[in-house]
């Protein structure tokens, strides 16, 4: 076991080597002057000039990338050429927005599949595993920044029920001290007791998270309706029903946990994929996370704001994908 | 099973009930606290913003959108009114020169503080002053003719100049011109600026900085030692939020969430106009729109060809169609804004198609058959509807104008191209004066080897001319103004630039938003001391 994890971490790390180059290379390729960014539109030759050599872009390429990654394994991600503040700061401070938006989403649309799927699969063929299974294909293929506009229109333009976007109320957010302990405004808000805020943050949450949960809760039932239909078909099921165990215990016991270990596996990688798209989503509700800074950092050619996003995706999804596969080794029907 | 089923859902709905109920619970139990601290409800001003609200914090580098927020929370030493042509005093109550134009003298207002409570003096202007020129960052090449800045006595600075230059404008530029505070800010330059970039600022206007999500919201409140005092009605607050979405800000300006926003598209100022809740404010802005003309390519690099072109853009059309009649005006100077101090009178060129296919043929193109590229920022809807309004007037002179949308990045790269064939015929661009002086315009577009010179015309008698007239600009701004024009026309006469037209500043209040007043040096700025809301 042991082994096995050591190896997929070198693996790991190779692969994050190969993205590092590659992206560093792109960057470096691309029609555009760094050294023009880091000084503005405006910039007079000299000022170039001056940026050229504190960006060390008169040194050969081999020598900056030397140096680029000298200053990643100190955690330097560089300065952005927007704001002239370190990369990482701006990774930090973007990344729990984002993170609480996915990680309820992701829950959310896990609870709701789990439930249909087993809806689905105890009423196979019936009324409601119909309905389930067309709310399946519908969720999976509307657009989410689709939906969220309609979301937006109904619950906030005609009804004035839910707010536009923000993580809180502008009232809330002025008036109360913000209390910041991990960036997840709902856990830290429960962390330190402070009712007012956690209700804003929860009623803020809820538009941007249901257009975000409409994939996984499509995925997740499906997942669970096929492998949950696959165990029912099993000899120890029918056993279990001959010794008179209730059949509801049955469905949502032992059947249901032996239908996770593959579910598991899709929705960490689900998450992986969440945390990198979410750009739509945050652009339309102004939720200040990592897919609007990327989006801004594309637009502006924010190249040291591009790659600390890139790298950081690329580490999460290695990340996620290796906790898969250690989820899977841990079940036992499986060798490794 | 069933009875199982019931428990948890109402169980459910029970938790889900009391979240609703606790919700609006807690919001009145805010606003109990609230009204227990505080006499009255402050007042709060909301901003929707289009892009981040500030984006670099040192007002010694920052070159972007970021002067909504500082003009509210820096002053800079004068106040240039446009309307008017005149400088009024703000940190500086009075000022003179001498008569060379090389030492300025500026009397500084007394019991001015700081929002770190320090206090405002000659060597705080001094600190400023020289640490953004020496910065070389952002805008900070406006103060290159300083060689020193002397501190006289407390209250009394002196700005002394290599070559005259016109220290006025300098002094009250929307950028690189703020007075800052050295106690916060510290004599290391990157210190300085890691300071501000944690959310920090060291001014000496009527509004702090109480807060700031990174990229999203900036909260301002009130600076209770600001020296022109609190009589009278203000804000106590203001949020400048960012929300990127036009649909977003639409709909928060018409509900009354926001106060004021901006940046909306022409479509939707038109819907707005007729929204009684809404005020749609349009003044004049040094913005505009042009294209610039390669005059070392061919066909291009005949004068008359390029005067054609002039002839044949329908200046009108573009006002009625692109800015639907009321979102731009007509150009009165091949280049420069018509507002611009110093601009030509009158556009020596108007919409004639038969004049521009008389041009064509005088220069040997007597049934057109030219074919010219044209590039434009691809994220720039109005632009391009411009030049397609173009290109299909072009077509019936026989000229074929091919767009080619690419970004900012791309559109320098061809322009720098070492194969000349390849670089574009036209390249289409919008500016804006910074520093309120024509040099903004022709430092960056007319004077040889000027890095946004893409006519790449070179003239050193009129590169000679411009310098003459900028340094006059700190003697005798009359006689400066006059200058300017002579070389306009000879600029407009050689046509390596066709204005397109002069954009107007669009600005979007509350109905209830009263005091403010457009400045078209300070375009986007809200000066919101002098606003309030009124029920």
């Amino acid at each position: 076991m042991k082994k096995y994890i050591v190896r997929r971490l070198l693996l790991s790390l190779i692969v994050l080597f190969g993205i590092i180059v590659i992206t560093f290379t792109i960057t470096r390729v691309l029609p555009a002057d760094p050294a023009e960014k880091w000084a503005g539109m405006k910039a007079t030759p000299e000022q170039l000039q001056a940026a050229r050599i504190e960006l060390g872009l008169d040194k050969p390429l081999y020598a900056q990338f030397g140096k680029y990654l000298n200053d990643l394994v100190q955690g330097d991600l560089g300065y952005s050429f927007q704001s002239h503040r370190p990369v990482m700061d701006e990774l930090v401070e973007a990344i729990p927005p984002t993170l609480e938006l996915v990680i309820v989403a992701v829950g959310m649309g896990v609870i709701i599949g789990i439930f249909f799927g087993i809806y689905s699969a105890k009423y196979k063929n019936k009324l409601p595993d119909h309905i389930i299974r067309v709310f399946n294909i519908g969720v999976v293929s509307v657009p989410p920044f689709f939906s969220a506009l309609a979301l937006q229109l109904i619950f906030y333009g005609m009804l004035h029920v839910l707010p536009l976007g923000g993580r809180l109320s502008t009232n809330i957010s002025i008036m109360y001290e913000i209390p910041h302990i991990t960036g997840l405004l709902i856990l830290d808000s429960l962390l330190t007791g402070n009712w007012v805020v956690f209700k804003d943050a929860l009623w803020h949450i809820i538009l941007p998270v249901i257009p975000l949960s409409l994939y996984p809760a499509g995925v997740v039932a499906r997942m669970t309706r096929s492998s949950l239909l696959e165990v029912l078909g099993e000899d120890y099921i029918t056993a279990e029903r001959s010794y008179g165990i209730k059949e509801s215990f049955i469905l949502w016991v032992y059947a249901l946990k032996n239908t996770l270990g593959a579910t598991v596996t899709v929705i960490a990688l689900m998450i992986g994929r969440m945390v990198t798209n979410t750009f739509l989503i945050e652009s339309i509700f102004s939720w200040p996370g990592i897919g609007k800074y990327v989006s801004e950092a594309v637009m502006n050619m924010d190249y040291p704001g591009i790659m600390g996003v890139t790298l950081f995706s690329a580490v999460i999804y290695l990340i996620l994908n290796l906790i898969a596969d250690l989820l899977i080794a841990l079940d036992p029907r499986i060798r490794v | 099973m069933k009875r199982k089923t019931w428990v948890i859902s109402i169980a459910l709905l029970l938790v889900l009930s009391q979240l609703i109920t606790g919700c609006s619970g807690g919001k009145t139990a805010a606003t109990e606290q609230q009204k227990s601290e505080q006499q009255q409800e402050p007042q709060i001003a909301i901003i929707a913003t289009a892009f981040a609200p500030i984006q670099d914090w040192d007002p010694a580098i920052f070159a972007s959108t970021e002067g909504m927020v500082f003009f509210n929370t820096y002053e800079t030493l004068l106040f240039y009114e446009a309307d008017t042509n005149t400088y009024k005093p703000v940190l500086a109550e009075s000022y003179s020169k001498s008569d060379d134009g090389l030492v300025w003298t500026f009397k500084l207002k007394q019991g001015v503080k700081f929002h770190d409570g320090t206090d405002f003096n000659a060597e705080a202007v001094k600190f400023s002053i020289e640490r953004t020129k020496n910065y070389k960052k952002g805008m900070s090449y406006i103060w290159d003719p300083l060689k020193e800045a002397k501190v006289v006595d407390d209250y009394t600075v002196q700005l002394i100049m290599s070559q005259p230059a016109p220290v006025d404008a300098m002094v009250s530029c929307a950028f690189a011109a703020f007075i800052y505070s050295p106690t916060a800010v510290g004599a290391d330059l990157q210190k300085g600026t890691d300071w501000f970039t944690q959310g920090k600022e060291a001014g000496t206007g009527p509004y702090m900085i109480q807060s700031n999500v990174q990229g999203a919201e900036v909260v301002l409140t009130k600076f209770n030692d600001y020296w022109g005092g609190w009589e009278g009605k203000h804000f106590d607050k203001v949020v400048f939020k960012q929300v990127a979405e036009n649909a977003s800000r639409r709909q928060m300006i018409e509900s009354g969430e926001a106060d004021v926003t901006l940046r909306l598209l022409p479509e939707d100022v038109k819907a707005l106009q007729a929204n009684p809740n809404v005020q749609v404010v349009l003044s004049e802005s040094y913005r505009n729109l042009f294209s610039l003309l390669n005059t070392q390519k061919e066909p291009l690099n005949n004068k008359l060809v390029r005067q054609a072109l002039a002839y044949s853009f329908p200046y009108q059309q573009f006002i009625d169609y692109v800015k639907l009649s009321q979102f731009a005006s007509a150009p009165k100077d091949t280049l420069l804004p018509g507002s611009l101090w110093g601009a030509t009178d009158t556009l020596p060129y108007k919409y004639d198609m038969d004049k521009a296919k008389a041009l064509l043929a005088e220069a040997g193109y007597p049934n057109g058959g030219l074919k010219l590229t044209v590039t434009v920022n691809g994220a720039q809807e109005d632009r391009k509807k411009a030049l397609e309004l173009w290109k299909s007037g072009l077509a019936q002179i026989g000229v074929t104008l091919n767009i080619q949308a690419m970004t900012s990045d791309g559109m320098k790269s061809l322009s720098k191209s070492n194969n000349l064939n390849e670089r574009q015929d036209l390249m289409c661009i919008g500016w804006y004066a910074d520093l309120i002086n024509p040099m903004s315009y022709y430092a960056q577009f007319v004077k040889s080897d000027a890095s946004w010179n893409k006519s790449y015309y070179s003239n050193k008698e009129i590169d000679k001319q411009l310098d003459e007239a900028n340094a006059m600009s700190g003697i005798d701004s009359k006689k400066s103004a006059e200058m300017f024009k002579e070389i306009g026309q000879k600029i407009a006469d050689e046509c390596i630039s066709i204005n397109f037209g002069d954009e107007k500043s669009i600005m979007l209040l509350n109905k209830n938003l009263k005091g403010f007043k457009p400045e078209l040096a300070y375009p986007d700025v809200i000066f919101l001391y002098d606003t309030y809301r009124e029920k």
